[in-house]
């Protein structure tokens, strides 16, 4: 019987051995070259008059019901972190002329399936960055989403401050996470190099794109000074860093890493130098380090297929948003995977990470054609990536007009400046004339997922 | 007793090299303050320390301390500090946020009590991160408690120790874990954020001003490189100069950013306007802040400095 250290230090060489194995097999081209993209969006399930989470037990009896028709579209429903959070699993959509249409189609289906069982419970899934009411959702009754909290909360350094800004928010601890939702998108690359290039061009694209999607301006029932306040409770509550490295400036395995990946080798490394959360069986050792290193983008190795997720934006409240997110991202990691994405110096990709959860009304740094880093408004800074989205998806005749559609509808949010972040506070503050803050808030993010 | 000659050697070397590099860096420190006063009409950095050794390791980031030693809250002036830490850190486009150093090790290492001082952290961290939105700037925070543990700050103490022990100087223990701090920073590529009481960092006066310890440090580690801006201000003409990031006096004639007497500016200034020169000197480092504020992020509401920086104090505090 080994003891738990044992365990785990057999667990973090063996996941060495396994990113060892992956890389031979790629030198071997053992990997199946695929150009499609699948996606992951996370929803909370609220009471519809209270906007309170529900129970784990009625989110599980929902998740039961459901399954079977989202089975018909080739997608899955599964738990979350969350008691009250789902995850939504889509099919792989080929990127090709229609990409458009059939991510539309995917997510409508899969949305209006999880709608119409959630009215049986009188129930709302509710599409946020985060889920602002007071009291945070429980974690679903799990090892794995007890014992990943609890690592942190133990290993946090004493510095890491809970305390959001000048607030008096402070977040609960590692389990304030429970509240956080996102979408994630798989982009299969057909060899390491395309795959680093898709997965750089995510890191680089982080700080805008999370600002474009913001919807996370509350959290532990009060209004936040951050427009996506997600990844920054991550990173404090996750913080476990050693000193050393926090004097020399470098990461954890949230939010940003040190630097871009420079080969599969060197995301590797980044990967296993974090031990090991779980005991988990040998076979997914490599797979669970990677399920717990929270980059805005990972690589990940199923079935003999090369995945990068990008996993950028809050989730978004309507099945039409979340579409938009999906084809605008799909056409910047096409135009990452065509090599037209020019990287800009990972110090502006930091600093527009940092100001990314502020919002777009902060300055972003951009360079301009002599090399030069300039700060331009958020939406200025934006404009390149729609160029780029539009070219990545033309690459693949992807760029028709249900995609152009979802595109300017983005474009049109972000010159108009309005979030849906921003719309949240405006309808909080109505709200907040006639009730307590953390009741406003519960409502209003009801309200305008009904709207939505 | 050969050990100290060599050392001895050693160190009138290191003195002539110093003496040799302060002069040169009357010419780097101008070159210095023309960048600065390109931005603001106003000087902020009255002297520079620069490396007694030509280092290939690059400096990463500015880091600055905050004082622990009162519950008053951070004086006006501490905005001085965070400017221009925000200007190095242009400087350096490393895209590595500012550090700040919680000196709680060092509160304590002169009699206060820990959870008072516990208390005291809890409310920099959250003030100084307020500043540094207000800047528009990323502020990472480490406790000197942390540190202590780490075997490259155990060597830096240890280094310290030595240093003290052959300069035969009576050094307080906060002065010795401040060379600790330097020569650990310096080594992990920091660039250090102080003050001075006077523009000529080696002379006598001020013995006991962070120069004085920086420039022990220096001995220790020649890459040690800092940046100094000029004394906090006080409508006091017995008292006129203080530490920028620390009010251990009574609060009534200096301008507060945070705490429970910041703002009132107008109020204060009347109240004090009888202090002459002090008051003067006073209300000038606020209009240089303002200015320089203005001048590098935006402008501030209010129709004189003394209006604008109680914008900044709201914008603080929100």
């Amino acid at each position: 019987m080994k003891d738990g250290h044992q365990r785990y230090t057999e667990l973090n060489l063996i996941a060495a051995e396994q990113a060892k194995n992956i890389l031979m097999r790629i030198d071997t081209k053992e990997f199946i070259p695929r150009k499609t993209q699948g996606a992951e969006f996370e929803l909370f399930l609220v009471d519809d008059t209270t906007g309170h989470p529900v129970s784990e037990t009625i989110r599980d009896s929902i998740i039961a019901l459901c399954e079977k028709e989202m089975q018909k579209i080739g997608a899955d429903i599964t738990q979350e972190l969350g008691g009250c959070a789902v995850e939504i699993r889509t099919p792989p959509v080929e990127v090709k002329p229609g990409f458009a249409t059939n991510v539309c189609r995917v997510v409508g289906h899969s949305f209006n399936c999880l709608a119409k069982v959630s009215q049986l419970f009188r129930v709302i899934p509710l599409g946020a960055g985060t889920l602002g009411c007071e009291n945070i959702p429980l974690t679903t009754t799990k090892e794995k989403y007890r014992r990943v909290p609890a690592y942190h909360n133990e290993h946090r350094r004493r510095s890491a401050s809970l305390r959001l800004g000048s607030t008096q928010t402070e977040l609960k601890g590692a389990e304030s996470i429970a509240a956080t939702g996102s979408i994630h998108i798989n982009i299969a690359a057909t060899d390491p190099e395309e795959a680093l290039s898709i997965a750089n061009s995510g890191l680089a694209f982080d700080g805008l794109t999370t600002a474009i999607h913001a919807n996370a301006p509350v959290i532990s029932g009060a209004v936040v000074p951050y427009q996506d306040v997600r990844i920054e409770a991550w990173e404090r509550t996750h913080d476990t860093r050693d000193p050393r490295a926090v004097v020399a400036g470098q990461s954890s395995r949230v939010g940003l890493p040190s630097d871009y990946f420079h080969s599969l080798r060197d995301y590797f490394d980044n990967v296993l130098i974090n031990p090991i959360l779980l005991d988990v069986p040998d076979e997914v050792a490599l797979a669970t380090k990677i399920g717990t290193s929270w980059w805005p983008v990972r690589m990940k190795f199923p079935n003999n297929l090369l995945l990068v997720e990008w996993r950028m934006p809050s989730a978004q409240p309507s099945a039409r948003e979340t579409s938009a997110a999906w084809v605008f991202l799909g056409g910047l990691a096409e135009a990452g995977r065509a090599g037209i994405v020019k990287l800009p110096e990972f110090a502006i990709v930091r600093e527009n990470s940092w100001r990314g959860r502020r919002g777009l009304d902060r300055d972003f740094l951009v360079e301009n054609e002599h090399g030069a880093t300039t700060r331009v408004p958020g939406r200025v800074a934006a404009t390149s990536m729609f160029y780029l989205a539009r070219e990545g998806l033309r690459c693949l005749d992807a760029l028709d007009d249900k995609a152009e559609e979802l595109i300017v509808g983005l474009e049109k949010r972000v010159w108009s400046g309005m979030t849906p972040a921003k719309t949240l506070v405006s309808v909080i503050h109505e709200y907040q004339q006639k009730m307590p803050l953390p009741q406003a808030i519960a409502l209003a993010q009801l309200h305008l997922q009904r709207v939505a | 007793m050969t050990h100290r000659l060599i050392f001895a050697l050693y160190l009138t070397s290191l003195l002539n090299l110093w003496h040799t590099v302060r002069q040169n860096n009357i010419k780097t420190g101008m070159a210095m303050k023309t960048s600065i006063e390109c931005r603001s009409r106003h000087e902020l950095v009255w002297a520079k320390l620069e490396p007694l050794t030509v280092t290939t390791s690059p400096y990463r980031r500015p880091w600055f301390g905050w004082g622990l030693l009162s519950d008053e809250g951070l004086p006006f002036d501490a905005m001085s500090m965070v400017l221009v830490g925000r200007q190095l850190r242009e400087e350096l486009s490393t895209g590595v946020p500012l550090l700040s150093l919680i000196p709680d090790e060092h509160a304590i290492s002169v009699g206060e009590d820990s959870h008072i001082i516990s208390d005291r952290v809890d409310r920099i961290i959250r003030e100084v991160e307020a500043i540094g939105d207000v800047i528009d700037t990323p502020v990472d925070f480490v406790l000197a408690s942390e540190l202590k543990c780490l075997p490259e700050y155990k060597e830096a103490l240890r280094e310290a120790d030595k240093l003290i022990e052959e300069l035969k100087e009576d050094v307080s223990p906060y002065t010795r874990l401040g060379i600790a701090d330097d020569v650990f920073m310096a080594r992990a590529g920091g660039i250090k954020i102080g003050w001075t009481a006077v523009t000529d960092i080696g002379s006598k006066s001020g013995r006991y001003h962070e120069p004085a310890t920086d420039l022990l440090a220096q001995i220790v580690e020649p890459k040690m490189k800092a940046v100094y801006t000029g004394p906090g201000r006080r409508m006091d003409i017995n008292r006129a100069k203080a530490a920028p990031y620390l009010e251990l006096m009574s609060t009534v004639q200096r301008f507060m950013l945070t705490g429970s007497d910041c703002g009132h500016f107008q109020d204060k200034a009347q109240a004090c306007s009888g202090q002459k020169g002090a008051y003067r000197a006073a209300v000038e480092l606020v209009k240089s802040i303002v200015d320089t504020f203005e001048l590098n992020i935006g402008p501030l509401n209010g129709c004189n400095s003394l209006n604008k920086a109680e914008e900044l104090v709201n914008r603080v505090a929100l």
